[in-house]
């Protein structure tokens, strides 16, 4: 069987398609914040708190619960709470997110090794596995990307204001303090929609990769943001055929696939793009 | 000619935790005034304007301005400093406009060409679709001036805006700030350290070190025997005396 006999056949699978719209869903909503993470130096919180939910998901499976939204609750609730610390200024941005990752981490593995017994799910957790989506991780996941691409959209002007200079942004009457709290759950919400898809340890790269992959070509900032969510949807569907085919975990072929195209787009700017 | 008040500050002081950077200090502001604030580094300039504008808390005092004055801000040390920020002159410039206005944000037909003309008062105008940090540093801070003029605001204030430029750029600056207050009307409130460019363009000096040390001319400034040390290190008794020469 050639590879686009096999690609039509896994398309005849219900998990294929319900991989593909939690993927492209996932990818347009984190590419929609991930600008504003990254060029406000807080592209880490994702990776922080992927750990965050890790530790949720592995309480969810002990009370054989639903994971995932004991997981958003957890995390957002942490999101949140790691923009207070740092804006209290009495722990840096990046202290705060390496603190609260290793003990949400550390948590999350005591926990699985006391309860044991749901040791596979958790891998499936970890690095993501088309096969386990189910329907109703589709429906949240579309339900959850259209109410962060609606929020960011209408507070675009407002969000690209505080992340070029919040002192400007606050002068100008905006409520900074509000819109950080907003973000802070749009990241939280974002994290755990996408762990499906792209497991816990590797969600953050969705919400950074597009972003800096964008940067090498747009000079303004509302083309970043298209552009970044365009080239995660075409990465996110590639990952996850390339996933199907070479039988390999569906997050880290996304994330693999992410490396090369930087990579590419990298060494083009730098090597063969006309200068000027 | 006589101009109204547009800015009252009594009795001001401001803290962080134990350590007093303003102390109780007062001046008025009139429209069209033209001041430099001046002091030592840590002498609480930077901390005075950002307390005017809202952005920190005072612990004593007031501050009063008349109902719908403007205000337009220049911060000092800005992101777009960051070269690699994705963010085109006519999206900065427009950020002016656009964070303040009420949803939904969508720019009227006058204040795109408000922008326009803004960008051309400027000289800017062959900028508009650049990033911004792919500009030198002259350019960046024309553009940021650009953004906080595009809303006509009644005062200006800037805080240290002529730190990254060399000479030329530094006057090229101040005289842009000079016709913007003689031909607009714009009142100016300049945080500096340079204040041997800034003295043919203003009317008045504000001196501090927490306290309110100086308030009037520069002339007088230059007169002040207590100032002498602060004069003496920038050399501006000599600066006066060649201008009167």
């Amino acid at each position: 069987m050639n590879i686009i006999q096999e690609l039509m056949a896994a398309f005849s699978y219900g998990f294929m398609w319900r991989a593909l719209f939690v993927g492209v869903s996932v990818a347009i909503s984190s590419s929609f914040i991930g600008p504003y993470l990254v060029l406000k130096r807080f592209s880490m919180i994702g990776h922080g708190l992927s750990h965050v939910a890790f530790a949720g998901i592995a309480v969810g499976l002990l009370f054989r619960t639903a994971p995932l939204i004991f997981s958003m609750v957890i995390v957002v609730s942490v999101s949140v709470f790691i923009l207070k610390l740092n804006e209290t200024a009495k722990l840096h941005g990046d202290a705060a997110i390496g603190l609260t990752a290793a003990v949400a981490m550390a948590f999350g593995t005591v926990l699985a090794s006391v309860a044991g017994g749901f040791n596979v799910d958790l891998f499936s957790f970890l690095f993501g596995s088309i096969l386990t989506i189910q329907r109703i991780d589709v429906y949240l996941s579309i339900t959850f990307s259209i109410v962060v691409i609606a929020v960011v959209t209408t507070l675009y002007h407002d969000l690209f204001s505080m992340t070029f200079e919040e002192d400007f942004a606050k002068v100008s009457g905006i409520n900074t303090k509000r819109l950080n709290t907003i973000l802070a759950v749009l990241v939280g919400v974002t994290v755990v929609i996408g762990i499906r898809a792209m497991g816990t340890l590797l969600i953050s790269s969705l919400i950074i990769f597009p972003t800096i992959i964008a940067m090498q070509f747009t000079k303004g900032f509302k083309t970043t943001i298209v552009i970044a969510a365009v080239s995660s949807v075409f990465i996110v569907i590639f990952g996850l055929m390339g996933s199907y085919l070479l039988d390999w975990p569906s997050g880290s072929t996304i994330v693999l696939l992410n490396g090369v195209v930087f990579l590419g787009v990298y060494l083009y700017n730098r090597i063969l793009r006309p200068q000027g | 000619m006589s101009h109204e008040q547009i800015l009252d500050i009594r009795n001001l002081t401001v803290k962080y935790h134990t350590f007093t950077a303003v102390s109780n200090v007062s001046f008025s502001v009139n429209e069209q005034d033209f001041i430099a604030i001046i002091g030592a580094n840590g002498s609480g300039k930077t901390t005075l304007i950002k307390t005017v504008l809202g952005l920190l808390n005072a612990q004593e005092g007031t501050i009063v301005t008349p109902t719908g004055v403007t205000v337009g801000y220049l911060p000092q040390h800005t992101m777009s400093l960051d070269r690699f920020f994705p963010a085109t002159v006519d999206e900065v410039v427009g950020m002016g406009l656009l964070a303040k206005k009420r949803f939904p944000k969508i720019l009227s037909k006058q204040e795109k060409q408000n922008i326009e003309d803004v960008l051309h008062m400027l000289n800017i105008q062959h900028l508009t679709h650049k990033r911004i940090g792919a500009l030198s540093g002259g350019q960046q801070q024309r553009v940021l001036l650009a953004r906080a003029l595009v809303s006509n605001p009644d005062v200006l204030i800037l805080d240290e805006p002529t730190s990254a430029l060399d000479h030329n750029m530094r006057k090229q600056f101040f005289d842009i700030l000079s016709h913007l207050n003689t031909s607009h009307g714009v009142t100016i409130l300049l945080v500096t350290h340079d204040i041997a460019s800034a003295s043919d363009y203003i009317n008045r000096v504000i001196y501090m070190d927490q306290k309110l040390l100086f308030d009037g001319t520069f002339s007088a400034f230059c007169e002040d025997q207590k100032l002498s040390p602060f004069i003496h290190t920038h050399s501006l008794r000599h600066k006066k005396m060649g201008d009167e020469s």
